[in-house]
């Protein structure tokens, strides 16, 4: 879970979506802004097998509010969900189906409820348009969780709901990574149900079989914990995953900004810091650009009271060996050799360790430039033996020593 | 807490500039040592030293020592 900065997120776990989710999105955007203005809409490709991802990609680039991102392979409904609440920013949640059981049309009226104070607002179903089939399928479903759990499961009520961050965040300090499951939630949230009419699947089928509900109640009853540098591909291009926190936004770098980034990087105050220091021309830059941004390199640009204020990078991830390089640097001379710089590492590299799932990073240091060797040793990087007399200096950070660092440097700054 | 024994202070959290540089009026964001870890020694000084938490905008928005000191204890 980020840090807080939006009032509204909407998470929503894609399976077999694409006849629907963009319609689903059309009238998100429409009923949204009527309840809140400043929202946020995540989309959780669980590997669907039609064109659910291309679908999702087209959506994440015709509108900003909207984030995408793809599982690498079909992880399930709520490890899904977990997968989006790892990115959501709101103040309340709202987790829904995206095949229009779960109607944008109940909204306002949850909504409403949430205003009222309630921690988690749940939809109960009622006449549910299912076969006889299902109906009992699914009544044995909520069966043997209320035999398991010890607790009466109320069959009308499903993902859909509203959250208060609290209730997310707690879930995630007492579960470490594991997926979410309202089963596992405490017991002492405010809460409340609102009646809704649940509408049949705009596929006219439930995507979950009578297997997947079998495999649904596992995962409920013993909700696995999900590693997501396996789990998520992210594709910096078209989604607009935004990290924030410690009072900065890291934005993903994208094509408008690499004038703005090679206008930087040709500054002499910025070159001279740098291992290549050639005058890089806009057709480089481009290139760069183009071989660069993928899922084993994350350039950040940094965000600061509505400026952007510099670069910091995750790059040459080595999944396999859990480790990538990182490097920052700040252009805007109003902060430079100030906290933000620091803030904006602490965000990335936590990134790097509880999404990317590294437990090492490296840094290249020009040795003449001790103000940033002076700067890594306080993130706690180390010099590699036998790097003395380099002239590029290759220094590494171990995950125990950055622990260490991060906890004296929070103190600090908060 | 007077300004000569905090201009003493922030003196004493950098190790290669000339002592003689440190004056009510001295533009710290100017000193060739200035860095974000001073400005983290100094929330840190002010913190251990005076008891009050600064904030990283509190030292960007400061353009001398005194600018500073004059934040410091406008907290006390």
């Amino acid at each position: 879970m980020e840090s807080s900065s939006l009032k509204l997120s909407v998470v929503i776990p894609v399976y077999l979506g694409d006849s629907s989710i963009e319609l689903l999105c059309d009238k998100l955007v429409q009923i949204l802004p009527v309840i809140e203005s400043d929202y946020e809409i995540i989309l959780v490709n669980d590997a669907s097998p039609d064109h659910s991802w291309q679908k999702i990609k087209s959506l994440c680039q015709n509108n900003k509010r909207i984030k995408g991102i793809n599982l690498s392979r079909n992880f399930g409904q709520h490890p899904a969900i977990s997968a989006g609440l790892k990115y959501a920013f709101g103040e309340k949640i709202i987790i829904m189906d995206c095949d229009f059981q779960d109607s944008p049309e109940d909204l306002p009226e949850l909504w409403e409820k949430s205003q009222e104070g309630f921690d988690i607002v749940m939809a109960r179903r009622i006449q549910r348009k299912e076969s006889i089939c299902r109906r009992f399928i699914s009544w044995s479903f909520h069966q043997i969780l209320s035999l398991k759990t010890g607790k009466k499961i109320d069959p009308a009520i499903a993902n859909y709901a509203i959250y208060d961050r609290k209730v997310i965040e707690e879930y995630y300090a007492q579960h470490n990574n594991r997926a979410f499951s309202v089963l596992n939630l405490k017991q002492n949230y405010s809460f409340a149900t609102v009646d809704v009419q649940q509408r049949i699947s705009e596929r006219g089928k439930s995507g979950y079989t009578l297997s997947k509900l079998f495999s649904l109640a596992f995962t409920l009853l013993f909700p696995g914990k999900i590693n997501f540098s396996k789990t998520i591909y992210v594709i910096q291009k078209t989604i607009n995953i935004v990290l924030e926190d410690y009072g900065v936004r890291l934005i993903p770098l994208t094509a408008e900004k690499i004038e703005m980034l090679r206008q930087w990087r040709n500054d002499p105050d910025i070159s001279r810091y740098m291992i290549f220091r050639e005058y890089i021309t806009p057709e480089m830059q481009e290139k760069w650009f183009e071989e660069r941004c993928n899922q084993d390199n994350y350039y950040f640009i940094i965000h600061y009271e509505g400026k952007d204020v510099g670069l910091c990078d995750i790059k040459n991830i080595r999944y396999e060996e859990k480790t990538a390089e990182g490097g920052i640097f700040i252009y805007e001379k109003l902060y430079l050799n100030s906290d933000i710089a620091i803030r904006a590492s602490l965000c990335a590299l936590d990134f790097g360790d509880k999404v990317l799932d590294l437990t090492s990073g490296t840094a290249r240091i020009l040795r003449s430039n001790k103000r940033a060797i002076e700067y890594n040793k306080m993130l706690g990087y180390m010099l590699l033996p036998g790097q003395e007399n380099e002239e590029n200096q290759l220094y590494a950070l171990m995950q125990e020593n950055y622990y260490k660092q991060r906890k004296y440097l929070i103190n600090l700054l908060e | 807490m007077g300004i000569t024994d905090f201009i003493q202070n922030f003196a004493l959290q950098f190790e290669e500039t000339d002592t003689t540089l440190f004056t009510s009026e001295t533009r710290f964001h100017e000193l060739e040592e200035w860095s974000s870890i001073l400005a983290l020694s100094i929330i840190a000084m002010v913190d251990e030293e005076y008891g009050i938490r600064l904030k990283g905008a509190d030292i960007r928005s400061s353009t001398t020592i005194e600018d500073l000191y004059n934040i410091v204890k406008s907290r006390m």
